[in-house]
């Protein structure tokens, strides 16, 4: 509509996209591993890029080859002409009245996809929720709140984890280690669809510690990252443990001893460094899953992040941002794996040459 | 370096897994949800009758006969999805080990991407489009549970398919098949069975957090409307009134997750 072109090219134009990012994504896996340090940091930025586009472009394709008009489900059955349209072209179903129909959801995710880049230069261009409003603008404040707990809550449990892991590894076979392996193995699988309402109803209505929802300060935040951070840092305990049980008895270690050092310099120093390496993988690959996770927390807490949004939307059948949900946390996840990698390298001199990630 | 975890704490909870499966099993032979009774709409606990021990909920039901029907659907529903969704993985990461550069690949690509899906939000987002009924939660909670075991289990059967032995298997011209069947999956088996009550456990607080944040595609027939996820919604909108109505399935969810946790062979002291 903006721009003068026919229709059929640009539906070409929003087909080869999408082929394009799908084809891209493999032939990035193809190329051979190793290199030069610089090119493999580019390598891992064309993976983030490339495996991020692809997420976004099978969304659009799922969208389109679920049965029923997603249109109608957005809208209902009497909307308006106009809004119909507007929320066709939006999503690229416009191209179903120039293509044949096997490549309508090629072109469905071609077209959520640079309709989601044109957003991030121009508001005018790009995605539009049903209701016509910028899907960046709508995700915006959501994505900064849904960053601000997933952020404290990752901390908090990575440290959590770290110093009861290094308890439960350290009093392994010895009186009470039994008792902290419990604790560890009953926080790893306490779901927060159970701790959350908990928290609310001892901390907050019982004890009238800390509010029980809303954003309103710090102090709102509290029982929400506690919620997350508590199951994140069982979890994160349970490999701490394995890790520090494994090289507690290592030569290195009693040397450590037998020349005098304190039992916690042994910890601190020669101990712990072993068993962190498993912690910084799992911190970035559970940065998926404290967003995923929150979904349940954001509920139980009305905390208003990326997760409420989601289910809010997917009720009401506004795809567009759903999509761009999924865009967001496509990218979210794969950067902090990146940033894990790079994390690692700096905790592990092993990793420094040699062996390509 | 690959010993049991500490053996008690595995009976533990196996032995919880097995009483879990009972209460599911007999449970709903014995207790039949008695009609609706407006008279006893959310009265507490009641020790005189079976019915009545855990209290009712609202328009009268058994909190205790809700909790025995929804341990059956949770277990028959957990059961299903940790055996279709760990079979799913196991193929596709012997696939990606030992199969054609090629459709190793594919698989690795497609794994990469799943994995960019928080999985919570993804079955969210399936479930939102499928339509209602047991089948469904299966699919949904399958399709966004494969891809975690499936990045596990194919590190580890490159890391067999490169021994000697497998070397010697294929130079001696067993088939692939033959060659994943026999020489490379036996090694797998106790990571398998790690995944398989891992994903026993997960599958039901997934289907849980589902079924409270109102997303579930369960069918509403009498025999599943009981969900323990909906008993935790319901329970949580009345936590302060009738905190009766809320605890026992809470507890009920945690323990079945912790004693997965626990039964699993973990590689520890």
């Amino acid at each position: 509509m903006s721009a003068p072109v026919s229709p059929l090219i640009a539906a070409c134009l929003d087909v080869l996209l999408a082929l394009l990012v799908l084809g891209a994504t493999v032939v990035s896996a193809l190329a051979p591993r190793g290199g030069l340090p610089w090119r493999l940091r580019l390598r891992r930025l064309l993976d983030v890029v490339a495996t991020a586009a692809a997420a976004v472009v099978l969304v659009g394709v799922a969208t389109a080859i679920v049965p029923g008009d997603p249109v109608a489900r957005a809208l209902g059955e009497d909307a308006p002409e106009s809004a119909r349209t507007a929320m066709a072209e939006t999503m690229g179903l416009h191209h179903r009245d120039v293509l044949p129909g096997t490549l309508v959801p090629l072109a469905v995710g071609g077209r959520v996809l640079s309709g989601l880049v044109l957003g991030l230069v121009d508001d005018d261009g790009g995605l539009r929720s049903y209701r016509r409003e910028p899907v960046w603008s709508v995700i915006a404040p959501r994505l900064a709140s849904s960053v601000r707990l997933g952020g404290v809550a990752l901390g908090l449990g990575v440290v959590l984890g770290v110093l009861l892991g290094a308890l439960a590894g350290l009093r392994h076979g010895r009186p009470g280690g039994g008792a902290i392996d419990l604790v560890v193995v009953g926080l790893a699988a306490l779901p927060r669809v159970v701790l959350g309402p908990a928290l609310v109803a001892v901390v907050a209505v019982a004890w009238r510690l800390l509010p029980a929802g809303g954003d309103d300060d710090v102090a709102a935040l509290v029982l929400p990252a506690l919620c997350l951070a508590l199951r994140f840092g069982g979890v994160v305990a349970r490999h701490v443990r394995v890790g520090v049980v494994d090289v507690v008895d290592e030569p290195f270690v009693r040397a450590a001893r037998s020349r005098g050092a304190g039992p916690l310099r042994v910890a601190v120093r020669h101990v712990l460094p072993q068993a962190l390496l498993p912690v910084v993988h799992l911190t970035g690959l559970q940065a998926g899953a404290v967003l995923s996770g929150a979904v349940v927390v954001e509920r139980v807490f009305s905390w208003p992040g990326l997760g409420t949004l989601l289910v809010e939307r997917l009720q009401l059948g506004d795809l567009p941002v759903v999509v761009a949900i999924v865009a967001v946390s496509a990218v979210l996840v794969v950067t902090m794996n990146v940033l894990a990698d790079a994390v690692a390298v700096v905790v592990d001199p092993r990793l420094r040459r040699g062996r390509a990630p | 370096m690959t010993t049991q975890h500490n053996s008690w704490s595995r009976w533990l909870g196996l032995g919880g897994l097995l009483v879990t499966g009972l209460l599911a099993l007999v449970g709903p032979m014995v207790l039949v949800p008695p009609a609706i009774d407006l008279g006893r709409d959310l009265a507490g606990p009641d020790p005189r009758t079976l019915v009545g021990l855990l209290g009712f909920g609202e328009g009268g039901t058994s909190v205790l006969a809700s909790l025995v029907w929804g341990a059956r659907g949770a277990v028959g529903m957990g059961a299903a999805v940790s055996v279709s969704s760990t079979m799913v993985s196991v193929v596709v990461a012997l696939a990606m080990a030992l199969g054609p550069p090629g459709l190793r690949l594919l698989l690795g690509r497609l794994v990469d991407v799943m994995l960019t899906f928080p999985s919570l939000l993804l079955a969210a987002a399936l479930s939102a489009v499928l339509q209602p009924g047991a089948a469904s939660v299966v699919l949904v909670l399958v399709v966004s549970s494969w891809a975690q075991p499936a990045r596990v289990l194919s590190g580890l059967a490159a890391a067999v398919g490169a021994r000697d032995h497998v070397a010697a298997a294929v130079a001696l011209g067993a088939s692939p098949w033959r060659v994943a069947r026999v020489h490379v999956l036996p090694l797998l088996w106790p990571t398998v069975l790690l995944q398989l009550s891992q994903g026993f456990g997960g599958a039901i607080v997934a289907e849980a957090s589902l079924s409270f944040l109102g997303l579930s595609q369960r069918p509403l027939d009498p025999p599943f409307y009981a969900s323990w996820g909906t008993m935790l919604d319901d329970g949580v909108a009345l936590l302060l009134a009738a905190p009766h109505l809320w605890w026992p399935p809470a507890l009920c969810v945690f323990v079945v997750a912790a004693c997965a946790q626990l039964a699993a062979p973990t590689r520890a002291g």
